[in-house]
């Protein structure tokens, strides 16, 4: 078998490894609030299209990855319903509803 | 031991149970049908999978889905079955997950016809599928051989987890000659590390063959020629008969090899001086073994059912400073043994030329 | 609850889902797909004995994605492999992931097979009418006119045939047990959606038998438009060739 010396490994630029997003609370809420895991978020849209009370806007600054990620403009306004989460292609939004109007 | 009369397809089916097979997939298609049909009652009778696959092609993924889960796996077909199959196993190879194929020869190319040839050589030896593989590739010249192989396939396989394929042709598959069934073996539930099996308490596994940066397919490659040279130190194959004092060595495997065993057997009678150098494993070649028998003759004459395919590893292994003649018949065309025999005999008296004399008929 | 607050978690991404970011595109629904499935998977609590088979396609990374063991198909041949799979491993959630190009197309063959012989198997078909993987091409499921970069002047049916319908014709064999067409293209959908996906791998559970849930999708970079257009044209296109409904069996 023919066997020459391999090059030198060439190092191959990787994206940075998703960190859990930290979750902005501890904090109260009315009735509901969404955190966007602004790792995971590429900016398309959906979510602001689902959401009822259309209080969901783009962020005006880019992302690490070069987007502008989905924030929750109007927190009391919030109600927690999911819509958006369900919308989300990316599973970037984790929902949180305050107890006192939790239906569970 | 008691001998039994088997037919060589049903017999290699029987040989690959008892050797171990879990899951067999398989598509009909002559001269090897009759491996699928013992199968498809054995195997349900004995709690084991048995699917009748769509089509070849299928029945390949069939075996490569089973394969990812540890299982000894196998299938078989014939010549354009075989053909099907290449995607199947250039993505099995790439995987390092280990199979059984057998493969009944036939002719061709293309649709051909129902009789036996050797004219898969390439296709089977040099890995046929796209990519840099080789299966190993054994091929037995009498039922009870196939037997024998077929039961240790599974071993083999999965030492190397690589593909073994069992070459053999219709005369093998359709004749009936006394064997020796070996034993039942008890099937072993095993975890090496890759099966794929459910994640249940360990972590996740993936079995695939996209590497999309190339510095780590060649990386999968390198484990794979890494493979293949344990393989070529270790599973070479291959059987002698009367070449002491052999002036011409011919060369064959399978049936041809019969055939020339015959004829060679006659020659002797002649007084010929005339020796038989049987290649068992097609991959790895014995070619070490073949140079240094060659090396002892002063002519080599390939025989081969086919328009010369083993021909080119043997003189690949030879070198270029002796004479490598051809007989060869095509199309499933089976010679008789006095047609070798006056092959052996014209070759043997020719003054030495080193360009290959290619006979495929002597009328 | 979150210490020090008075909230509790309503939805977070699903565990069987991997803490990876996924290479499709902004917009794709294959993102909405992976999260049901993989939403159905937690509250089954099957992910440790799913083995999903990978297609080819933009959804080739599945088993990049998903928290359980996979494997990878040649193109279209999932179903024959998925076979191979549940017979060597019967008691394990054997599930195949594929678009219109593995399954309508280079596999028609092999999903009408394993649905014909009943493979206690779930599939999940992702039906977006149009080659993402390969940058665009027409699909057999391109809608007439649908310009795509292989049928620039927009499909031309006169020489091209009209899409094919996968639901109806699967439907037609014995051994379908649950052959349903669903779409993403606004919550309430998605919910159905979720249902049948979930319909699906109960099915395979309860040894009811071959279950494909066919999702109609959208690939807005290829099609051209916004992800918001693209499942308006899912919402009001697709779905006239494509109805909405049960085929085979029911949904609970």
């Amino acid at each position: 078998m023919n066997t020459q010396t391999a090059p030198a490994a060439i190092p191959i630029p990787r994206m940075p490894p998703t960190a859990p997003a930290p979750v902005r609370a501890p904090a109260q809420a009315v009735h509901g609030l969404i955190v966007v895991d602004e790792n995971r978020c590429k900016g398309c849209g959906l979510c602001m299209g689902a959401c009822p009370k259309h209080i969901i806007q783009f962020t005006s600054y880019f992302t690490p990855r070069g987007y502008h990620a989905a924030e929750l403009a109007n927190a009391d306004a919030c109600t927690g319903c999911s819509l958006c989460a369900a919308m989300c292609p990316d599973a970037a939004i984790t929902v949180y509803r305050a107890t006192s109007f939790s239906k569970s | 031991m008691t001998k039994e009369l088997w037919k060589g397809n049903e017999a290699i089916a029987e040989a690959a149970v008892r050797g171990g097979l879990q899951a067999y997939f398989g598509y009909p298609i002559t001269p090897q049908t009759e491996l699928l049909e013992h199968l498809c009652k054995r195997m349900p009778d004995l709690g084991r999978a048995f699917v009748q696959a769509e089509s070849e092609l299928a029945a390949i993924n069939m075996v490569y889905g089973a394969a990812v889960t540890g299982a000894n796996t196998m299938t078989s077909s014939s010549s354009p079955g075989i053909s099907l199959m290449q995607e199947g196993l250039s993505y099995i190879a790439a995987s390092n997950v280990p199979m059984v194929l057998v493969d009944m020869m036939r002719g061709g190319p293309g649709l051909g016809n129902l009789s036996p040839t050797q004219a898969d050589y390439f296709q089977l030896v040099k890995g046929g599928g796209h990519g840099d593989y080789h299966p190993i590739v054994l091929a037995p010249w009498s039922v009870q051989e196939a037997v024998d192989l077929s039961y240790h396939s599974f071993d083999i396989a999965n030492t190397y987890r690589t593909i073994v394929i069992i070459a053999a042709d219709g005369n093998i598959g359709q004749m009936m000659e006394p064997v020796e069934m070996p034993p039942m073996r008890e099937l072993v539930a095993r975890d090496r590390g890759w099966e794929l099996t459910g994640a249940n308490g360990r972590e996740r596994r993936k079995i695939v063959s996209l590497q999309l940066q190339p510095e780590e397919m060649a990386h999968v490659n390198e484990l794979i020629q890494h493979k293949q040279e344990q393989i070529e130190q270790n599973e070479v194959r291959y059987a002698e008969q009367f070449v002491d004092d052999a002036e011409l060595l011919v060369v064959a495997f399978g049936s041809a090899a019969r055939i020339a065993a015959t004829a060679i057997k006659h020659a002797r009678e002649k007084g010929l001086k005339v020796g038989l150098f049987r290649p068992i494993s097609l991959y790895p070649f014995p070619s070490a073994a073949l140079a240094h028998r060659a090396f002892r003759a002063r002519k080599v004459l390939v025989v081969e059912l086919n328009a010369g395919q083993m021909l080119e590893d043997v003189k690949l292994a030879i070198g270029s400073n002796k004479m490598v003649d051809f007989f060869g018949r095509m199309g499933g065309v089976v010679p008789m043994p006095d047609e070798v025999q006056e092959a052996i005999e014209h070759a043997y008296v020719k003054p030495d030329f080193h360009h290959t004399e290619k006979l495929h008929s002597l009328n | 609850m979150i210490a020090d607050s008075n909230l509790k978690i309503v939805y977070e991404k699903p565990r069987a889902l991997v803490d990876v970011v996924s290479h499709y595109c902004p917009g794709c629904t294959h993102g909405i797909i992976h999260r049901l499935v993989a939403e159905v998977m937690d509250e089954l609590n099957i992910a440790d004995r799913a083995i999903g088979v990978a297609s080819v396609g933009c959804s080739v990374f599945a088993y990049n994605y998903f928290n359980c063991d996979f494997a990878s198909a040649p193109h279209g041949r999932a179903p024959a492999m998925a076979t191979g799979v549940k017979r060597a491993q019967p008691d394990k959630i054997v599930f195949t992931y594929q678009g219109d190009g593995d399954l309508a197309a280079i596999g028609t063959g092999e999903i009408i097979h394993a649905a014909a012989r009943g493979e206690n198997i779930t599939v999940i078909f992702v039906n977006n009418a149009i080659y993402g993987m390969t940058g665009g091409q027409m699909a057999p499921t391109s809608l007439p006119g649908m310009k795509t970069t292989s049928s620039p002047n927009g499909r031309d049916t006169l020489t091209t045939g009209m899409p094919i319908r996968m639901s109806e014709m699967l439907a037609t064999l014995d051994g379908a047990k649950y052959v349903v067409r669903r779409s993403v293209h606004d919550p309430a959908h998605i919910n159905k959606t979720k249902k049948a996906i979930r319909t699906a791998f109960e099915n395979q559970i309860n040894g009811v038998g071959f279950s494909l849930v066919e999702v109609l999708s959208a690939c807005p970079v290829n099609w051209g438009m916004t992800p918001d257009a693209a499942l308006e044209y899912v919402e009001r296109d697709m779905t006239q060739y494509f109805p909405l409904g049960d085929f085979k069996g029911s949904a609970k």
